[in-house]
């Protein structure tokens, strides 16, 4: 019989695992290993069960064993708000209802689990980068629910231009940005939490500064800002309301990525390549959100009179570029080209806050 | 000033004693860890647990004052075997000629004049 499979061995192993939750991997699966072999060992040597049990408890209390690897134990309380964290995600099942937007009594149970775990999230003690992490992880499924809700109804009124010679044109969101954008929200709402949850569970070792947490969540954040303030130009009623309400937001996301960029510019010992790349970053990524909000114009189809002949050539149509006249307004200074625009706002909003807090996280380890 | 009970102030003594205490056991050569562990934690005042004794194993490892090796068993799977460096010799070198000074001052001031 071996340590896994013994009772008395198996229970210690188990409340091994509960305390070493705490400790990194590789680390708590070397020293669980190392266990289960002395384990293996005590049950080899034992002449009775009493024995045995006597020798199982001079390995001592399993919180002790952890304890040694020099991490602070972690609180209950932070233990408890953790759990909720890793357990939030579960309302995003309420968003699969039949109607769409969840109902009233659906929405409500999905803000009351919200606001549950941010209580416990503001009780539980941390360090102010993981404690921002968790207040973001608390607040992010109701936040990215109500943006991919925001995003469809954006999306789904916005209007066609007729041409004279019977062209139908329409603005829409970029279809890359589209993808991106909701793909970053589902992220961030599923996410977050979880990384927020398992960040908790675990005592602090290295702590994850508030600026470099700035900078890893750009690229998700960056997306869904630009994608919604894409959805809330294209003209409908809901988009017109929130247009005003959804630029503030983007303002204050941009304001505290420059906040954060301050901090680590103003940080001793960075090197000058990774005090240019965070300036690069800080900058480059509001630039980038304007770069892909901007609104692809997509030929539609063709419009004439039932039983008439078609005005022109309809397959051809496919190939035709799309003239001045009709394409979506843009800011003079951005590039006209679609592929371009894309390519620069991702390079902006996603690659360099990622090298760039790479840089910084490579220096503080 | 906080009072320090028996066990907060065994455990501060402990702590700074304990690793080289490993060491000096594996200065008479390579050990079986289940055996060092089980020597270990029956020295009377140390007051270590078996269970502690592995993360601090573990330290020592990656400290380079150890290392470790899986040696065949008659009586059942491989098993791992704890041997000193050359790094952790003189680790415990080092400490050998310290702590014998150290305790000689201890004594000093605690016995005062007696």
């Amino acid at each position: 019989m071996n340590a896994v499979k013994h009772s008395a061995a198996a229970e210690w192993l188990a409340r091994f695992d509960r305390a070493a939750a705490a400790l990194p991997q590789p680390r708590r699966g070397e020293l669980r290993q190392e266990l289960v072999e002395h384990l293996d060992a005590l049950i080899a040597e034992a002449a009775s069960e009493e024995e045995l049990a006597a020798a199982v408890a001079r390995l001592g209390d399993p919180a002790e064993t952890v304890a040694a690897e020099g991490l602070p134990p972690v609180s209950r309380a932070r233990a408890r708000a953790a759990l909720g964290l890793l357990l939030l995600p579960l309302t995003g099942l309420l968003y699969l209802t039949p109607a769409l937007p969840p109902g009233l009594p659906s929405m409500a149970l999905i803000v009351l689990a919200s606001v549950v775990v941010l209580t416990l999230v503001l009780r539980a003690e941390a360090a102010a980068g993981t404690r921002a992490l968790a207040v973001l992880g608390a607040l992010a499924p109701p936040l990215a629910g109500l943006g991919g809700i925001l995003d469809k109804v954006f999306q789904a009124g916005h209007p066609w231009r007729n041409e004279p010679d019977g062209s139908q044109y329409v603005w829409a969101s970029d279809s890359w940005v589209v993808v991106l954008g909701q793909l970053a929200m589902l992220l961030l709402g599923l996410g977050l939490p979880v990384l927020a949850g398992l960040r908790l569970r675990r005592a602090e070792t290295a702590g994850l500064s508030l600026d470099v947490l700035a900078l890893l969540l750009t690229p998700a954040v960056g997306l869904a800002t630009a994608l919604l303030l894409s959805g809330s130009r294209l003209g409908t009623s809901v988009g017109t309301m929130l247009d005003g309400p959804l630029l503030v937001v983007a303002l204050v996301c941009a304001a505290t990525l420059l906040a954060a960029g301050g901090l680590l510019l103003a940080r001793p010992g960075l090197a000058v390549l990774t005090k240019a790349l965070v300036l690069a970053a800080v900058l480059a990524a509001p630039v980038g959100v304007v770069l892909l909000a901007q609104h692809e114009t997509r030929l539609a189809g063709t419009v004439w009179d039932a039983g008439a002949e078609p005005p022109r050539d309809i397959a051809a149509d496919l190939t035709r570029a799309v003239p001045d006249s009709v394409r979506a307004p843009a800011p003079a200074w951005v590039p006209d080209d679609q592929s371009t625009r894309l390519g620069l706002g991702l390079l902006f909003v996603v690659v360099l806050p990622l090298a760039a807090a790479w840089r910084v996280r490579g220096r503080e380890l | 000033m906080s009072v320090t009970t028996d066990a907060q102030l065994l455990a501060q003594l402990r702590r700074g004693v304990i690793e080289h205490c490993v060491l000096a056991l594996l200065e008479r050569g390579p050990r079986y860890g289940f055996d060092l562990v089980r020597e270990l934690a029956a020295v009377e005042g140390l007051g270590t647990s078996e269970g502690t004794i592995y993360p601090l194993l573990s330290r020592l490892r990656k400290d380079g004052l150890l290392e470790t090796s899986w040696q065949p068993s008659d009586q059942g799977p491989p098993r791992r075997y704890y041997e000193l460096t050359a790094q952790g010799r003189t680790a415990l070198e080092v400490f050998h000629r310290h702590w014998r000074s150290f305790r000689a001052a201890v004594d000093e001031v605690l016995e005062g004049d007696k």
